[in-house]
């Protein structure tokens, strides 16, 4: 007997979500990498003082800046149904939000200076649960608009009292 | 519409505190000052403690001719300010609970003080507080602000003085223990060598036994003795009440207290037993409600408030008793009988983090030992034992502790060991629901469910249950919420 188990959401984020990430990560990888180079190439006394961690760093904020914008790629979907929206994200830590349009509060489209070069934007769903906020992240912003204007469509039929 | 004001005794009160205050410190400052200097600066203190008392009465003259508040039908508006003159408009259907509270001082002069809260969940905390104000007038508006119905009040549960034997099994003695271990150590930092010194020479004299166990005990025993006097504080005429739709919490010995809550926020009920309490037998009873502050107990054991306890520490049959009657359901419905079991996976799952605690162990206790104090490798062998058996002992109670229920009005689920929470949230008040499952959770069958609501921290956690039970348990919780999102195959998601 096969029972019931939650299946993963059907829809993706958007294919320039992973040079969005990638971009994100690099902005504290390169500048800290450049930083300690440069400091241990100017000053001979101290060279692997900053050697040192910038290998480190290299070593921990390389993979991180190739590795996680494909795995939050394949990992972040999500799903509108007609009652309820449905978003997951991770593999490692696998967590799915499940919550239902008639007890949404408000519906944020927001569009951060990194996603606006990249024709990005992130959906925020809250309810009345400080624990339950679905976050939506790395979506074409046509897509953003068209998911926040039928969340906040189908929020106002199925009105209820949000607590 | 009236316009309201703060007591006209406000003044006074104010006066008479900070002249007691200032009075404390002025008496000996003048002494010495009179004895090493001259006697005529005693006239410069007598001067100051004029100028601070005076500033102090035209201060709060000031807050009570600019502070004040009319009811209308729809809002509270509450009128403030001395230099930014403020208005603030509460919407009165927005109000989420009032408390009065009065100290010793407040209760000489009859006088009160009234908290009004209308916390939002987006975290800013609405609250207005007028202090002080007349005793009458504070319950008048009190109850000017609360929906009541019919009044018949109901007492649900009491404090009796022998629960004061609860109090220190608590983590509180510790918290005071550790605490005083701060200060004395700030203060040996402060003497240091000398206090080092003094140290091995009564060691010497008295040996080490004495010491350690001063060192030890006395902060435990200082611990025990103010758990005990915080607790006979917060609890004493302590009294649970029904009264025309509200549920009224009143209790304190120097500092009264009396908390309100609608009983159209309450969701449910979490009864909380932390280790200590949990193995003399005893429980408390917290409410599970929207728009409270001190969310959750495990914020609330540190915060000696408490403003959503409904019973403190009790026998557990008592507490189940009392949760049932809060809850008006037939029977009790957090009593641990009726729970289901979780799988032995969760215990296999708990068991695993014990190894990686004592490989921890051993990865900082190794390298000091080889290499600066070889003698004490007896130490870190006595510690792994001691981490591995009480590590075992959690894990196994850990497991046990876990269960959950859903019967036709409540979720109930049970976890947590040092500090076990059983929560019954009324079915409706369930929004949405947050699925999690680690690597090592899905190798081993289990996931993690969080009921997302509105009530409470906001969540109430199914810990480590079987996936196919967990999967159940949240659709027939909330039908129809997850049944667009179920499938009957294997979990292993074919990307579009």
């Amino acid at each position: 007997m096969s029972s019931p188990t939650l299946r993963a959401p059907a829809n993706r984020a958007d294919r320039r979500a992973v040079p969005w990430w990638t971009l994100q990560q690099a902005l504290w990888v390169v500048p800290a990498l450049a930083v300690l180079v440069a400091l241990g190439v100017l000053i001979p006394a101290g060279r692997w003082w900053f050697f040192g961690p910038a290998i480190a760093v290299a070593a921990v904020g390389l993979p991180i800046m190739l590795v996680l914008p494909r795995y939050r790629y394949r990992n972040h979907l999500w799903e509108m149904g007609a009652t309820a929206v449905h978003a997951r994200r991770g593999w490692f830590w696998v967590e799915s939000r499940i919550a239902p349009l008639s007890r949404v509060q408000t519906v944020d489209r927001t569009r951060g200076p990194l996603e606006q070069r990249f024709g990005l934007a992130t959906v925020v769903v809250t309810t009345a649960s400080s624990r339950g906020p679905v976050k939506i992240s790395g979506l074409a912003v046509a897509t953003a608009d068209e998911l926040a204007a039928r969340l906040s469509e189908l929020t106002e039929a199925t009105a209820e009292d949000a607590v | 519409m009236t316009e309201h004001r703060l007591s006209r005794l406000s003044v006074l009160v104010a006066v008479v505190q900070t002249a007691a205050v200032v009075l404390l410190i002025a008496v000996p400052t003048t002494l010495v000052l009179a004895l090493l200097w001259t006697p005529w600066s005693a006239l410069g203190v007598l001067g100051v403690v004029a100028l601070v008392v005076g500033g102090v009465a035209l201060g709060s003259w000031l807050v009570w001719k600019n502070t004040s508040w009319t009811v209308t039908p729809e809002q509270f508006v509450l009128r403030s300010g001395v230099f930014k003159r403020t208005t603030r408009t509460f919407a009165r259907n927005r109000i989420r609970a009032i408390d009065l509270s009065a100290g010793p001082l407040q209760r000489l002069f009859g006088l009160a003080t009234l908290h009004i809260g209308t916390a939002e969940q987006t975290g800013s905390d609405g609250s207005a507080k007028l202090s002080p104000v007349d005793r009458a007038s504070a319950q008048q508006l009190q109850a000017e602000l609360l929906p009541r119905g019919v009044a018949d009040a109901r007492v649900l549960g009491r404090f009796a003085p022998a629960w004061l034997a609860y109090a220190p099994l608590s983590w509180v003695p510790l918290v005071i223990a550790a605490g005083i271990w701060g200060i004395a150590l700030q203060f040996a930092d402060g003497f240091g060598e000398l206090a080092w010194d003094w140290v091995i020479g009564t060691a010497a004299r008295a040996g080490w036994g004495v010491v350690v166990t001063a060192l030890v005990v006395v902060p435990l025993v200082l611990g025990i003795i103010g758990s005990l006097l915080v607790h006979a504080e917060l609890w004493w005429n302590h009294r649970l009440e029904r009264d025309a739709g509200l549920l009224q919490v009143r209790r304190g010995l120097l500092t009264t207290r009396t908390v309100s809550l609608p009983e159209e926020r309450l969701r449910g009920v979490r009864v909380a037993e932390p280790l200590g309490v949990r193995l003399a037998g005893a429980a408390q009873v917290e409410a599970l409600a929207i728009g409270l502050k001190n969310q959750g107990s495990e914020g609330g054991k540190n915060d000696l408030s408490q403003s959503n306890v409904l019973l403190p520490y009790a026998p557990r049959d008592i507490a189940d008793a009392v949760a049932a009657k809060v809850l008006e359901t037939d029977g009790p419905a957090t009593a641990p009988e009726l729970l289901a079991p979780h799988p032995r996976q969760a215990f296999l799952r708990r068991r695993l983090r014990v190894l990686w605690v004592v490989l921890g162990w051993l990865v900082v206790t190794v390298p000091l030992v080889v290499a600066l104090l070889p003698g004490w490798w007896w130490a870190m062998a006595l510690g792994v034992v001691v981490i591995a058996a009480a590590g075992l002992w959690l894990a196994r109670d850990g497991w046990r502790s876990l269960g959950h229920r859903l019967d036709e009005h409540y979720l109930v689920a049970r976890s947590g060991s040092l500090h076990r929470t059983t929560d019954a949230l009324e079915r409706e008040a369930i929004i949405g629901w947050n699925v999690r499952q680690s690597w090592f959770q899905r190798r081993r069958g289990l996931v993690t469910l969080e009921a997302t609501t509105g009530a409470g921290s906001g969540s109430v956690g199914v810990l480590d249950v079987a996936t196919a039970d967990g999967i159940a348990l949240a659709d027939a919780a909330t039908p129809g919420l997850l049944t667009p999102f179920l499938a009957t195959s294997s979990p292993v998601p074919a990307p579009r």
